[in-house]
């Protein structure tokens, strides 16, 4: 009953909400006349007339590979991690700066795992996230979620990190069903010279060194070397844990201008890795430890056919290797992605493209291991193309974009994924966006073929599985009403379908519990996103990102599962995060950010605040010595958990996140 | 681990370089601005404007966002006096009026005639092949930067006369002459 009412309150919430939007805009339009427009543009192009000719000969110029897009023309819930961003937050792992972003969801489970989603559903195992850098897909096909333990490059040379919340099934396929990552590091013409970077604290030690050279007159290359340690965490009762983590990892990237119109990019890693962690089973408690390794190699190659026409086509390989205490990994995966983009009459932009993914895994069973696998090896394939025209109406005011992709699977076949998105610029500082979008789960190498022996529970893959599906309905608004405050606001309903569950074979009354996973459970997601920047004065800016986030799940009926439903329900919902950037003196930078995360009541954690301080000073242009406090609040805190406290635990164990500090210098050469 | 000692190796013996740092920008932006300062730095000779005020003409063919963006650059700006024109050029529009040309990619070199200009437009381009046919400066992608190469040949032909700045600037070719 009481589920009831929150659903009914909830859906005149969201239509409330939707209400508010509207109303909210009508003022917008009649306070802000149309005359920011022009103001708007001016002062972009203003900014370029005040550079020199040397200067303007010294700035980079995007070369055209994926549709180049302006971040306010996107139809889509999107965040963008800047090198500023990323240089500020004192982060020193890609998942410590998700944190930021309105509408994912980030929590440690321990020292080198985490559970990381967008719009619910999360979890170790969360799977509807797609995960990229530079093009590499970095979640594994094994249970379509990212092994965020070997995900990590120099953080220097990252140039953004773009992300979607909501489905991009239509431009990135599969399993980008509640969002995409795609981290983009930088050329290796934006790179040149040397970087050595130490820290080390009480929590963690690193160094990383980068050199980058220009080769000619038409080429750039660049190497890098990192390596860390993070220390032990502590379990919840306080004890030390086993959760020490050992990285290390080369890599480069080289690229060259073939002619005007033609470069070319190389580019590969090389990691190395331990990770620790403490599992119950039986209620002894022991300490493990799980090895990592692998490699990548990636090619790409555009074209650029006029000023808004171009090719793409890239290769990659990706080994990865990984045994811990339930299974022993080795997965070879080659990718083919082709693009063309062009102009019809200067009112369709159109997008095409083509891909050839294929996965070949060798899974050894450990012995005594709950998880087994047949077959132990498996190849997968999956064929895709799509097409995506963006058609700009009443002189470039509406944008109206229609697509689809259409995708072949070895597990459940053909499987569509169109969305229909608009958006409308009321002026030049405000536009509107809307969308309707498809996309699917397929099942995963996990989902299909496994066999789980956890006495008095056996669970059974389920070949037969079909794909978890979802219709997302989206929209939001964006504005810059000043050149120093900018408002972007998304609202979301998911309605998902065939969600997978665990089903009852034979009789409930002998032992053991036999189950096998199907798809009978069906439910939706609804909530509200905020992202604003206010720019106080030139030398100190805030940034806020709130969420609210709703899920509602339910088996259907015929169905024996009683755990799913809250399973999945492990999401805060409230989140807020608010940075404030401060520049003291010009060689003097005070960063604090304050992050607010509500409880997670499906697994007895509760809410939690948590302050990261960062003061830096610039001692010349060259050196950077940064004093680093991270979750200052509490001695410790606990993030996540597999289980609830009620359950019994089996399994891995999870540890607190610590107060932390660290002194970190940088110097470039 | 020794293809870590290795990497770390390699990365620490090599030299050092300036760092540049920036956002990038569409190339066209750049083009255009570009475009918009080469007035300062190229002197025309008198006779090609009719009075001491009369305007100074830009002409674009072969690239509309190039075209847009210097429209927005020149509104309203004057130099030594002349106020900043961009023709609006159809098929029929004699390229006689111009006075700083841009060939886009897009632009028929051939049927332009570069060679067959006036000699006193400032011709500029975007591709190396433009040069070799005649054309006065190119605006090459150098490394993801605008990086200009200048016909002196060219230039030597024309009445026009480039400050030794924009010379300092640029990569400097003689394509008549076999070296």
């Amino acid at each position: 009953m009481i589920r009831t009412d929150s659903e009914l309150s909830g859906t005149l919430l969201l239509n409330r909400s939707v209400w508010l939007t509207l109303v909210f805009l009508s003022l917008w339009q009649s306070i802000f006349p149309l005359m920011a427009e022009e103001q708007n543009l001016t002062a972009d192009l203003s900014d370029l007339k005040g550079l020199s000719i040397q200067e303007l000969l010294e700035v980079p110029v995007t070369s055209v590979s994926r549709r180049p897009q302006r971040y306010s023309d996107a139809a889509a819930a999107l965040f963008v991690i800047s090198q500023d961003d990323i240089r500020r937050s004192g982060a020193s792992n890609i998942p410590e700066l998700l944190r930021m972003v309105p509408g994912l969801q980030v929590a440690r489970i321990d020292a080198n795992k985490w559970a990381i989603s967008a719009r619910g559903f999360n979890g170790r195992y969360s799977n509807k996230l797609l995960v990229q850098q530079d093009g590499r897909t970095l979640y594994t096909p094994l249970y379509s979620g990212v092994y965020w333990d070997v995900q990590d490059t120099l953080l220097d040379d990252i140039d953004r990190i773009e992300v979607i919340r909501g489905p991009g099934a239509t431009m990135w396929g599969a399993n980008a069903v509640n969002g995409i990552i795609n981290i983009i590091t930088r050329s290796a013409h934006d790179t040149a010279g040397g970087l050595v970077k130490l820290a080390g604290g009480n929590e963690e030690a690193l160094a990383a060194l980068r050199y980058a050279n220009a080769v000619g007159d038409a080429a750039s290359f660049r190497l890098y070397a990192k390596a860390f340690e993070r220390d032990r965490a502590s379990y919840f009762s306080g004890e030390t844990a086993a959760d020490d983590w050992r990285d290390r990892r080369i890599g480069f990237r080289a690229d060259v201008d073939l002619s005007q119109s033609d470069s070319l990019t190389l580019q590969g890693d090389l990691y190395d890795g331990e990770s620790g962690a403490s599992i119950i089973e039986a209620r002894v408690l022991s300490e493990v430890e799980s090895n990592t390794s692998g490699g990548n190699l990636l090619t790409r190659w555009t074209r650029r056919l006029a000023s808004d026409a171009g090719l793409e086509l890239q290769f990659y390989y990706d080994r990865t290797r990984r045994s811990n205490w339930t299974l022993k990994e080795d997965r070879i995966t080659y990718d083919l992605d082709f693009q063309h983009h062009f102009s019809v009459a200067n009112q369709h932009s159109l997008v095409w493209g083509f891909n050839y993914h294929r996965t070949g895994d060798d899974i050894a069973n450990m012995p005594d291991a709950p998880l087994t696998f047949d077959p132990v090896q498996r190849d997968a394939m999956t064929y895709s193309a799509f097409i995506q025209d963006d058609i700009a109406l009443f002189d470039n005011d509406l944008h109206l974009i229609i697509g689809s992709k259409f995708e072949y699977n070895d597990y459940t076949g053909w499987e569509m994924q169109p969305n229909i998105r608009a958006i409308w610029n009321l002026s030049k500082a405000t536009s509107l966006w809307a969308a309707i979008s498809r996309a699917v789960r397929t099942p995963s190498r996990l989902d299909s073929d496994v066999t789980i022996s956890e006495w008095p529970v056996l669970i059974y893959g389920n070949p037969e599985l079909s794909s978890e599906r979802l219709i997302a309905y989206e929209m939001g608004l964006r504005s810059q009403p000043h050149d120093y405050l900018s408002v972007d606001l998304a609202t979301f309903y998911n309605d998902y379908e065939r969600l997978q569950t665990f089903e009852m074979s034979g009789t409930s009354y002998s032992l053991p519990i036999v189950q096998t996973l199907d798809n009978k459970m069906s439910g939706h997601a609804y909530g509200l996103e905020l992202a604003a920047n206010w720019d106080f004065s030139e030398d100190w800016r805030f940034k806020l990102a709130y969420a609210w986030f709703e899920l509602d799940l339910d088996t259907e009926t015929g169905s024996t599962d009683t755990v799913s439903a809250d399973l999945w329900d492990r999401a805060p919902q409230h989140q807020l995060s608010l940075r404030s950037l401060m520049d003291l003196r010009h060689d003097l930078e005070l960063d604090t950010s304050l992050f607010y995360v509500d409880e997670l009541s499906n697994l007895d954690i509760s809410s939690y605040l948590s302050l990261n301080l960062r003061l830096a000073w610039h001692l010349t242009p060259e050196m950077e010595l940064s004093f680093i406090g991270k979750n200052l609040l509490d001695d410790k805190h606990p993030e996540f958990a597999e289980f609830s406290g009620s359950a019994a635990r089996q399994g891995l164990v999870s540890t607190q996140v610590e107060r932390s500090f660290l002194v970190q210098a940088k110097w470039r050469y | 681990m020794s293809w870590f000692a290795a990497g770390l190796i390699c990365t620490v013996l090599l030299a050092h370089v300036p760092v540049s740092p920036g956002r990038d920008l569409p190339e066209h932006q750049i083009k255009a601005a570009v475009l918009f300062n080469f007035a300062a730095f190229v002197s025309w000779p008198e006779s090609l404007f009719e009075t001491p005020l009369s305007p100074l003409r830009y002409c674009v063919v072969g690239a509309d966002a190039l075209h847009e963006t210097l429209n927005h650059l020149i509104s309203g700006e004057r130099l030594e006096g002349r106020p900043m024109e961009l023709l609006n050029l159809d098929e029929e529009s004699s390229l006689d009026a111009c006075h700083i040309l841009f060939l886009g990619g897009a632009a028929d070199y051939d049927k332009l005639a570069v060679m067959g200009l006036k000699p006193g437009i400032l011709t500029v381009g975007d591709s190396e092949s433009f040069i070799e046919q005649g054309g006065m400066i190119a605006l090459l992608r150098k490394r993801k930067r605008i990086h200009p190469v200048i016909n002196l040949d060219a230039l030597d032909q024309s009445r026009l006369r480039l400050s030794s700045k924009l010379l300092h600037l640029a990569t400097l070719v003689r394509p008549g002459s076999n070296e």
